[in-house]
């Protein structure tokens, strides 16, 4: 029963006739864990927290960053450097002091997600990389739980809700991460502050909507967002019966571990330097210039970049251009070793691979891009 | 037949606008739309895991189109 205090508190959700005093009593007994306290995770948490849940779990192993401060509301420029669930659980026990905060300052990875989701009614899934959505998807079909969807690059953000039994699960959109390099994420393509700010809402609403019982959640519905048009659509998605995870005759049966694609270094090799066919590391390529060696080291990021950061005998094609300007530009070179560079090796693997498929057989990666050569190579090359 | 063909995510970067409209000839499947629109700009490894969807709804790639239809071709996102 709701004390008198927590009716006005809540008056203005509970005179909603579909939330009611019955609807905030669900609020009040649910779990909620918030997987990301990024750009998603901090609205969606907020919300949820002023909403009248129960418990909230918050599970991230990262600490704020100065880059994160433009769509991660919860931090300020006093936090960067502190741990995200820290800062976060002072935020929001401030805002509801009935609410039970559990902090888990760690990386949800394919080996801790079942036992780290195992206690909550309803995930919310606001991480930023492949490996944890997968995991966060196995662990929620194999547990049961409703994971509720939402992603963001540049001005597009898309959510769903993923309710085993009930309709499809992520591995039924995409039945597997995509290779390292295909996709960028918010730090290489960008990301505009306030649509993680639509999306992370939209996020707390499908949660709330679930918990109650009320409305019709985003089950077997993608909604696409075009904050640059303003418009929306949604793809009605099937749940596959074939799925790996959640079909009819499931082959994974426990989250699947892939390499973390925000770290494409091989296993072994991490903190080694290292000249292969197809990857070197920038201390290497920097040593190899320094040696006055020809090597054509081609920059791949976009012309405002190169201007805040570059390496002086690289030249500069963005990514985008590559196709169209590669064979009056390069064509000269399809014998030679080209190592392509960007911001953190993404975007880069992403050029060597297309590269590679048009003849350029010598092609090779600097793995972890100017970042990385900054941080190992060259310090007086500024980081951005 | 006439369709029309929406990018989302990586393709808007590659193709440098959200949509075209675009006059093909009869019976092609999705793929054979999407072998068309790429052309030289098709990355393999990207056609691998793009999701397909032809009036909004989820198809295999070798769904046929029809005059009319809208094709979209949505790669997954993972930012947060």
């Amino acid at each position: 029963m709701l004390t008198p205090d927590e009716t006005a508190r809540w008056s203005r959700q509970i005179r909603l006739p579909q939330i009611g005093a019955d609807g905030q009593e669900k609020l009040a007994a649910a779990k909620v864990a918030i997987v990301g306290l990024g750009g998603l995770g901090c609205p969606a948490a907020l919300y949820l927290a002023a909403a009248g849940i129960g418990t909230l779990g918050l599970i991230d192993d990262d600490v704020v960053d100065p880059s994160n401060l433009h769509r991660q509301v919860l931090y300020r420029e006093s936090d960067v450097g502190q741990p995200k669930v820290v800062v976060a659980w002072q935020q929001i026990r401030g805002l509801n002091s009935q609410l039970r905060l559990m902090e888990h300052a760690l990386r949800l990875t394919a080996a801790n997600a079942m036992f780290l989701l195992a206690d909550y009614d309803l995930v919310i899934d606001g991480s930023d990389n492949f490996p944890t959505r997968y995991a966060v998807n196995d662990a929620c079909v194999i547990l049961k739980k409703p994971n509720v969807y939402g992603s963001v690059l540049q001005f597009e953000g898309r959510a769903s809700v993923f309710a085993p039994g009930h309709g499809p699960c992520y591995r039924c959109l995409y039945p597997s991460p995509p290779p390292t390099g295909a996709i960028p994420g918010c730090a290489d393509a960008g990301v505009l502050g306030a649509l993680p700010g639509m999306i992370g809402s939209i996020q707390a609403g499908e949660a709330i909507k679930l918990i109650c019982g009320i409305g019709d959640p985003l089950i077997g519905r993608l909604l696409m967002l075009d904050m640059l048009a303003m418009t929306t659509e949604q793809i009605q998605i099937p749940r596959n019966p074939n799925c790996a995870v959640c079909g009819d005759h499931p082959t994974i049966t426990q989250p699947v571990e892939y390499a973390d694609s925000c770290i494409p270094l091989p296993v072994g090799l991490a903190g080694e330097d290292y000249d292969l066919d197809d990857r070197m590391t920038p201390r290497i390529a920097r040593r190899r210039l320094a040696a006055g060696e020809r090597l054509m080291v081609l920059d791949v990021r976009e012309p405002f970049e190169a201007a805040i950061a570059s390496v002086p005998q690289a030249k500069l094609i963005p990514l985008g251009d590559l196709p169209q300007r590669a064979d009056s530009e390069l064509g000269h070179l399809r014998d030679n070793e080209i190592a392509v560079l960007c911001h953190h090796g993404i975007r880069s693997a992403s050029a060597v691979e297309w590269l590679r498929s048009h003849g350029f057989k010598r092609a090779k990666n600097i793995d972890g891009g100017i970042d990385r050569w900054s941080l190992e190579a060259d310090p007086s090359i500024p980081r951005y | 037949m006439a369709i029309t063909v929406k990018f989302f995510a990586n393709y808007r970067d590659l193709m440098g606008q959200s949509e075209i409209a675009i006059d093909t000839a009869p019976e092609l499947s999705v793929a054979d739309i999407y072998t068309q629109v790429l052309g030289s700009k098709a990355r393999p490894e990207l056609r691998r895991v793009t999701m397909f969807a032809v009036n909004e709804q989820y198809v295999p790639a070798d769904t046929l189109v029809h005059d009319g239809d809208r094709v979209a071709f949505i790669p997954p996102v993972s930012g947060g």
